[in-house]
């Protein structure tokens, strides 16, 4: 029997930064697609979930406590039931079978759209409810119409907003269940980082899935620092 | 022809009645003070006067024109303009922020600059110009939000409360800049807590209490 030792995982870890320094093509392939999907999806959530968001923090309809709840809940989404839940739509016997997007970068764009909406809406809608409500007004007040208003409102909360299309780009670029049921983990075409991780780590090439995974933690690390950078400016 | 009209005018918050004025006439020639304690309705009365706080009951004129509100009320939010009691100033340079009026009232390029800069020497406030508006002092603030006002070549000045919470300093030159600009003929109405604010430069004054008008002298001796 084997004695337990760190020497196996050091190992992987120095294979696994020399691979990424020396720019490894599978590597360097994964995190391609990952940026592809991860930035389409969010500006596609960004079109969809900053106006939403705008509505839920300025307007006062019937119902809108009932939304704000509804994408509160749907924050918690768990990723495999939205990867199957789009597989089905959009394999062959499905409704949308017929867009032949299955297997294809679309299909992850799809399911990441769905899964980050959610947080960009909410992030949004927090951004802008926690303006001074006197912006508005203020705009108003000062001959603007009601479109420069809003504008104006938006200018205001935007190291808020950005900051909610950052965490909206994190949270798709480390996405794993979804992009490997609805991409198929097909190298080159739709392997993102984390499904190649999870299929080298399972075949035992521990030093390669450092590689991915240094190269996905400095994309999430970068994020992450620049939303710092924003909610403290 | 008095600037505004106001018929059966009254404004509710919930079960609250903030305002209640009836049929009432303000010429705004000059200074006109609106005074009373706090809840009086000053602050509403300067709302409804700006085109932000619809009426629950009643109507607006303006110069014979009856003002609408929302969308629709754009016409005349670009006639007058409030300055709050604290004002709010964008997260922008001082410049930009008191070109905002003259930008949203449609005015160009060099023009909105050379409004913006005259408004804040004017205030006395011409070397704020580059200054990160979130950086200025209480006083320094309400000079620049007086500028910004007066940047937009409005013809009607509400001031809520202006000098409200302003060290004695601050507060006299504050009121030395709104008496000076209401004897240059712009109209200004006031709202404050101090009936003698304005000394022998008030040319009518309200009083309100509970919503409704106690009191309407006008300088002519007319009630």
């Amino acid at each position: 029997m084997r004695e337990p030792s760190l020497d196996f995982l050091l190992d992987g870890f120095r294979e696994g930064i020399l691979r990424a320094l020396r720019g490894d093509p599978q590597v360097l392939s994964a995190a391609r697609v990952t940026l592809q999907v991860s930035l389409g999806s969010t500006l596609l959530a960004a079109v969809l979930g900053l106006p939403v968001g705008y509505v839920l923090a300025t307007k006062r309809f019937r119902g809108r406590g009932w939304a704000i709840a509804l994408c509160q809940t749907l924050l918690g989404l768990p990723t495999v039931v939205v990867g199957l839940l789009v597989y089905g739509f959009l394999s062959r016997r499905g409704p949308l079978g017929f867009l032949d997007l299955l297997f294809a970068p679309g299909a992850i764009v799809v399911g990441l759209v769905i899964l980050i909406t959610p947080v960009l809406v909410v992030f949004a809608m927090t951004a802008l409810a926690s303006l001074d409500t006197r912006a508005r007004e203020t705009a108003l007040t000062l001959g603007a119409s009601a479109r420069l208003a809003a504008w104006t409102l938006v200018l205001e909360a935007r190291f808020g907003l950005l900051a909610a299309v950052l965490a909206a780009f994190g949270r798709a670029a480390s996405e794993v269940g979804l992009a490997m049921i609805l991409g198929g983990n097909i190298e080159g075409y739709t392997r993102t980082l984390t499904t190649a991780v999870a299929l080298e780590s399972m075949k035992g090439e521990f030093g390669f899935g450092i590689a991915l995974g240094v190269v996905l933690m400095i994309i999430v690390l970068a994020t992450n620092m620049l939303i710092r950078l924003l909610q403290r400016t | 022809m008095s600037a505004f009209s106001l018929k059966d005018l009254q404004v509710r918050f919930e079960q609250a009645t903030a305002l209640d004025v009836g049929d009432l006439e303000l010429p705004v020639q000059g200074l006109t003070l609106v005074t009373g304690p706090n809840g009086a309705g000053k602050t509403t009365l300067l709302r409804v006067l700006a085109g932000v706080q619809p009426p629950t009951r009643g109507t607006l004129r303006y110069r014979g024109q009856v003002v609408s509100f929302g969308r629709a009320g754009l016409a005349h939010r670009r006639r007058v303009t409030l300055v709050a009691q604290d004002p709010f100033l964008f997260k922008k340079k001082v410049l930009a922020n008191v070109a905002f009026g003259a930008l949203a009232r449609g005015f160009k390029g060099e023009e909105v600059l050379a409004r913006a800069r005259k408004a804040l020497e004017a205030m006395g406030c011409g070397h704020l110009a580059g200054r990160d508006a979130g950086g200025l002092s209480g006083g320094e603030r309400r000079r620049v939000a007086l500028a910004r006002a007066v940047a937009t070549g409005a013809e009607i000045l509400l001031l809520d409360e202006p000098t409200a919470e302003v060290d004695s300093e601050n507060s006299e030159r504050l009121r030395l800049l709104i008496t000076t600009l209401a004897g240059t003929g712009t109209g200004i109405i006031v709202s404050t807590h101090q009936p003698e604010w304005a000394g022998p430069h008030a040319r009518s004054q309200l009083k309100l209490s509970a919503g409704r008008v106690i009191a309407f002298s006008r300088e002519d001796g007319s009630a």
